[in-house]
C-alpha cells in the first residue's frame, strides 16, 4: 500500500465531543483513502461509533473538521452527504414495507440511481428472490445484506460500516468481505470498517486505527502493525516429567529464559535467529540426561489481537 | 427541489403503505354515511311517519264531525256546547266545500272564522266570509285581515303597517295563502319580524342582540321574496334536532341544513391527523429508522418540513374526501334538487347570496385550519419528545378540551382568554357569531392560531435539528 499514491476521502481532523458531562472523543484525527479498507478498533464504549456517526451526519461535532472529498461536512452537508454511504449499528428499515420499498425511499433521495442499479446492487448482495418480501420478514442477517445494499446503492466515495458483520453466518462473513475488499480494491471506495473483532479486521482491513477510551492511540498498516511487533524470540513449551529438574541441566540457555509453568511444564525461550538448533541442543542434553520429553509446543506468535489487548490495557473498558 | 419532492414522495409511501391511513378514510366515509344518512334521511321518515297528512282530509273531517258530535252531546254547560258547535260548523263547512289539507281555507283558519261568527249570531259578518271562502277568493279575506290588524294596533304608530307588509306583498303579487307556498310563508315570516322591530323600537331597546336577529331574520324574508330565492324548509324533526330554532327559523333547505351540519364530522379529520402527526416522527425514533431516514443528502430542516407537507397533504385529502362524500351522501338522501339552491346568510342586516357548493366548501376549510393546527401541535410535540402518546394526548386536550377553558376564563371574566389557541380555532363558528368572547373575528382568530402554528413549528424544527441520535 502506499497511500501517497490515493486521494484522502475522509479527513478528520481534532475531532472533539462530550455527551453530557463525559468526554467522549479527545482530539481524535485520522484519514482514509481511496481503495483502502480502513479499520477502525477499539473495545466497546471507546468512541468508535460516535466517531461513525459523526461522520454521518447523524451527531455533531464540538470541536473539529470533517471533510469528505473535500466537502466540508458542517457547511457543505448536502454535497458531501451525497457521497457517504453507511450503516450505523444495526440496519434499521421500515418492517412494513418490501426490501425493494426501502431501497426506493434511499434513492430517490439520491441523484443518479436507476431501477437498474437496484436491481445490479440487490443481485449483488443476494438478495434477489426476497427484495419483494416484507423486511419483517427477513432473518437479521438478510437485513444486514440489505444494508449493505443501501449503503451501497448510490456509489458513495466513502463506506461507513459500523459492526458489518453482526449477526451475519461464517458464510455470509466471507461474502460479505469479499464485496467490502472488492468495492474498496477495484472500484476505489473508500471503506471505514469498525469492529470489535481482531481476527476479522486482520483478514480485511489494509490499515487499522486503534482508539480507545476517545484517543486514537495507531494508525498502522496490517504488515507494519505486525511486523513491529514481530518476535525476536521464540518460545517453546516442553512437557517433561520433572520440570525442576529439567531446568538445572539445560546449559545450552541462560537460566533467566528458563520459567517453571507447572511441575511438568518448562518454558523455553531462545533467540529467534537460529531457534530450532538451539532447541535441537536443549532437547538433546534432557534426554542425555534421563528426562523424560514428551511434547515440545510452539507457542504462538504475537498477532494483532495481542497488539490490541497490550494497547487497550487488557480486553474492555466499558464506562 | 426535486429532493424535496422525493422526500415528500417517500413519507407519502410510508404512510399508504401503513393500514391505519385506510382505515382511517373508510371510518371517515362511514361516518359520513352515518351522519347524513340520520340528520338526512331518518329525520326526513320521521316527519312523514308522525305526520297526520297521510289521512284523506273527508275522512278526517268525517272523523271530527262524530267526534263534536259526542262532544256537543255531553257538553256540560252552555260555554262548553257553543265550542263544541263551533267545530262542528268547521268540520261541516270544510268537507261540504271539499278542502283539503294545504287549502287556504283551512291553513289560514277563515272557515273557523266564519263558524264562530255564524255560531255567535253574526250573520252579516258570517256572510262576508262565506261568501269570500265560497268565491275561493283569498284576496277578499286579505283585505279583510288588513282592515282588521289596522283597526287593531291604530294606538302604535307603525305597528299595523308592519304587521299587514306580508300580507300586501301577499295581495299585490297574488300570492295564494297555501302552507306549501313558500311565498306566502316567507312573507308571513316578514310581516311577523317587521312587527317585532317595531316593538322593539317603541320599547327602546333597538340595540339589543334580540333586535339585531329579529332583524336578519326579517332581511332574509325580504331578500327572498325579492330576488325570488326560493326557501325548501328542513323538516321539523330535524330542525329541533340539530337545534337550529323554532319554526321561525329561515333554514334554506333540508339538504343544506343536512349537508351544513355534517362539516361536523371535520373535528373527525383532526383526531386523525392528530395521530397521523404524533406518529411522523416519533415512530422514526421509537423504531430506530430515524438513521435511515437521516443519512441522506438531505438536511434535517429539509426531511422535516417534507414530513410536515406530507401530514398537510394527507390531511387535505381526508378533507376533500370528507367533503364529497358529505355532499354525495347529503344529495343521496336528501334529493339533489337543492344542489344549486342559493344560500342566503346574513350579518347587521346585510344579506348575502351564495353557492351551497361553495359556501359548505369555505366552512370546510375554515374549519379545516383548527384542525391543521392541532395536527401540527401534534407535530411538534413528536418532534420535541420524540412520544407520540404525549402528542396525542396534548393535541387531544387542545381539540377537545378547549372549550371547557373557553367556558371557565370566559365565566372569570378573563378576557386575554381570547388570545389562546382555544378560543380560537372553531373559525365557523366564530363566523357564526357564537364565539366565547365578545366581538371576535375570523381574521384575529386566523392570525392568532397561525402565530400559534409558526410557534410549534419553530419548536419542532429546533428540537429535531439539534436532536442527537
Amino acid at each position: 500500500m502506499n497511500n501517497e499514491m490515493k486521494t484522502p476521502v475522509l479527513q478528520i481532523r481534532h475531532l472533539d465531543k462530550t455527551l453530557g458531562n463525559r468526554r467522549i472523543l479527545k482530539d481524535v484525527s485520522f484519514e482514509t483513502y481511496s481503495g483502502e479498507v480502513f479499520g477502525f478498533l477499539g473495545p466497546n464504549g471507546a468512541g468508535k461509533t460516535t466517531t461513525i456517526k459523526i461522520a454521518v451526519g447523524l451527531l455533531m461535532l464540538d470541536e473539529g473538521d470533517i471533510r469528505i472529498a473535500g466537502y466540508d461536512l458542517k457547511r457543505q452537508f448536502e454535497q458531501a452527504m451525497a457521497l457517504v454511504g453507511g450503516i450505523v449499528e444495526n440496519p434499521e428499515f421500515y418492517g412494513y414495507l418490501s426490501g425493494y420499498e426501502n431501497l426506493k425511499l434511499y434513492a430517490r433521495v439520491h441523484e443518479g440511481v436507476t431501477e437498474e442499479r437496484i436491481r445490479e446492487v440487490v443481485h449483488l448482495v443476494g438478495l434477489d428472490l426476497r427484495i419483494g418480501e416484507k423486511v419483517s420478514k427477513y432473518s437479521l442477517g438478510m437485513r444486514q445484506r440489505l444494508g449493505v445494499a443501501q449503503a451501497i446503492l448510490h456509489r458513495p466515495r466513502l463506506l461507513v460500516l459500523d459492526e458489518p458483520t453482526n449477526g451475519l453466518d461464517p458464510a455470509g462473513t466471507k461474502a460479505l468481505r469479499d464485496i467490502i475488499r472488492r468495492l474498496a480494491h477495484e472500484e476505489g471506495i473508500s471503506v471505514l470498517v469498525s469492529s470489535h473483532l481482531m481476527s476479522e479486521m486482520e483478514m480485511m482491513c489494509d490499515r487499522v486505527g486503534i482508539i480507545t477510551d476517545g484517543v486514537l492511540q495507531s494508525v498502522k498498516s496490517i504488515e507494519e502493525m505486525v511486523s513491529a511487533t514481530a518476535p525476536d524470540s521464540v518460545t517453546y513449551l516442553l512437557h517433561v516429567n520433572d520440570a525442576l529438574l529439567a531446568k538445572t541441566l539445560i546449559g545450552a540457555v541462560p537460566e533467566d529464559c528458563l520459567r517453571v509453568a507447572d511441575d511438568r511444564t518448562l518454558e523455553v525461550t531462545v533467540p529467534a535467529e537460529g531457534a530450532e538448533e538451539t532447541l535441537a541442543d536443549v532437547n538433546a542434553s534432557l534426554v542425555k540426561n534421563g528426562v523424560r520429553l514428551y511434547t515440545v509446543v510452539h507457542r504462538e506468535n504475537r498477532r494483532l489481537e495481542d497488539v490490541f489487548i497490550e494497547l487497550t490495557k487488557g480486553g474492555d473498558q466499558i464506562g | 427541489m426535486a429532493k424535496f419532492i422525493a422526500l415528500v414522495r417517500n413519507e407519502n409511501l410510508k404512510l399508504r403503505r401503513r393500514k391505519t391511513i385506510w382505515v382511517m378514510l373508510v371510518l371517515l366515509l362511514v361516518f359520513s354515511l352515518g351522519y347524513t344518512a340520520i340528520i338526512g334521511g331518518l329525520t326526513g321518515m320521521f316527519d312523514t311517519l308522525f305526520s297526520d297528512g297521510n289521512m284523506p282530509f273527508e275522512e278526517f273531517c268525517d272523523e271530527q264531525i262524530e267526534g263534536c258530535k259526542g262532544w256537543l252531546a255531553n257538553a256540560e254547560d252552555p260555554e262548553d256546547a257553543e265550542s263544541a258547535r263551533i267545530d262542528l260548523l268547521f268540520y261541516k263547512t270544510l268537507k261540504e266545500i271539499g278542502s283539503d289539507w294545504d287549502d287556504w281555507r283551512y291553513t289560514t283558519g277563515i272557515v273557523h272564522e266564519y263558524a264562530k261568527q255564524a255560531t255567535a249570531g253574526s250573520s252579516e259578518a258570517a256572510d262576508e266570509l262565506k261568501a269570500m271562502i265560497d268565491a275561493n277568493d283569498y284576496k277578499a279575506y286579505y283585505r279583510r285581515q288588513i282592515a282588521e290588524n289596522e283597526r287593531m294596533y291604530a294606538a302604535v304608530s307603525g305597528a299595523a303597517d308592519a304587521v299587514n307588509e306580508g300580507l300586501r306583498y301577499c295581495l299585490e303579487h297574488d300570492i295564494e295563502p297555501s302552507s306549501e307556498n313558500w311565498k306566502y310563508n316567507t312573507a308571513m315570516r316578514m310581516g311577523g319580524f317587521s312587527f317585532r322591530l317595531v316593538m322593539h323600537r317603541t320599547a327602546g331597546d333597538a340595540s339589543s342582540s334580540q333586535y339585531e336577529s329579529d332583524l336578519n331574520d326579517y332581511s332574509v324574508a325580504k331578500y327572498r321574496l325579492e330576488h325570488n330565492v326560493r326557501v325548501n324548509p328542513a323538516s321539523s324533526f330535524q330542525r329541533n334536532l340539530l337545534n337550529f330554532g323554532g319554526e321561525y327559523a329561515d333554514t334554506n333547505s333540508r339538504f343544506w341544513d343536512t349537508a351544513r351540519s355534517s362539516v361536523s364530522l371535520v373535528s373527525v379529520v383532526g383526531l386523525f391527523g392528530i395521530i397521523i402527526a404524533a406518529g411522523m416522527v416519533a415512530a422514526e425514533f421509537g423504531k430506530g429508522t430515524v438513521k435511515f431516514l437521516l443519512i441522506a443528502p438531505a438536511s434535517r430542516p429539509k426531511i422535516l418540513l417534507a414530513k410536515y407537507c406530507s401530514l398537510l397533504l394527507n390531511m387535505a385529502m381526508f378533507l376533500f374526501a370528507l367533503f364529497f362524500a358529505n355532499l354525495l351522501f347529503a344529495v343521496l338522501f336528501c334529493g339533489g334538487g337543492d344542489l344549486f339552491l342559493p344560500i342566503l346568510s346574513v350579518s347587521g342586516g346585510v344579506v348575502r347570496k351564495s353557492s351551497p357548493i361553495l359556501r359548505l366548501l369555505g366552512l370546510y376549510l375554515l374549519d379545516g385550519v383548527g384542525t391543521v393546527a392541532t395536527a401540527t401541535l401534534a407535530f411538534a410535540v413528536s418532534s420535541l419528545l420524540r412520544n407520540s402518546g404525549a402528542a396525542v394526548g396534548v393535541s387531544m386536550l387542545v381539540q377537545f378540551g378547549g372549550n371547557l377553558i373557553n367556558t371557565i376564563l370566559s365565566m372569570a371574566r378573563a378576557d386575554w382568554g381570547r388570545y389562546l389557541i382555544f378560543a380560537n380555532i372553531n373559525l365557523s363558528n366564530i363566523q357564526s357569531g357564537s364565539s366565547y368572547f365578545p366581538h371576535q373575528t375570523v381574521g384575529a382568530a386566523m392570525f392568532v392560531v397561525l402565530l400559534h402554528m409558526a410557534v410549534f413549528l419553530l419548536v419542532a424544527f429546533d428540537a429535531f435539528d439539534r436532536k442527537e441520535v
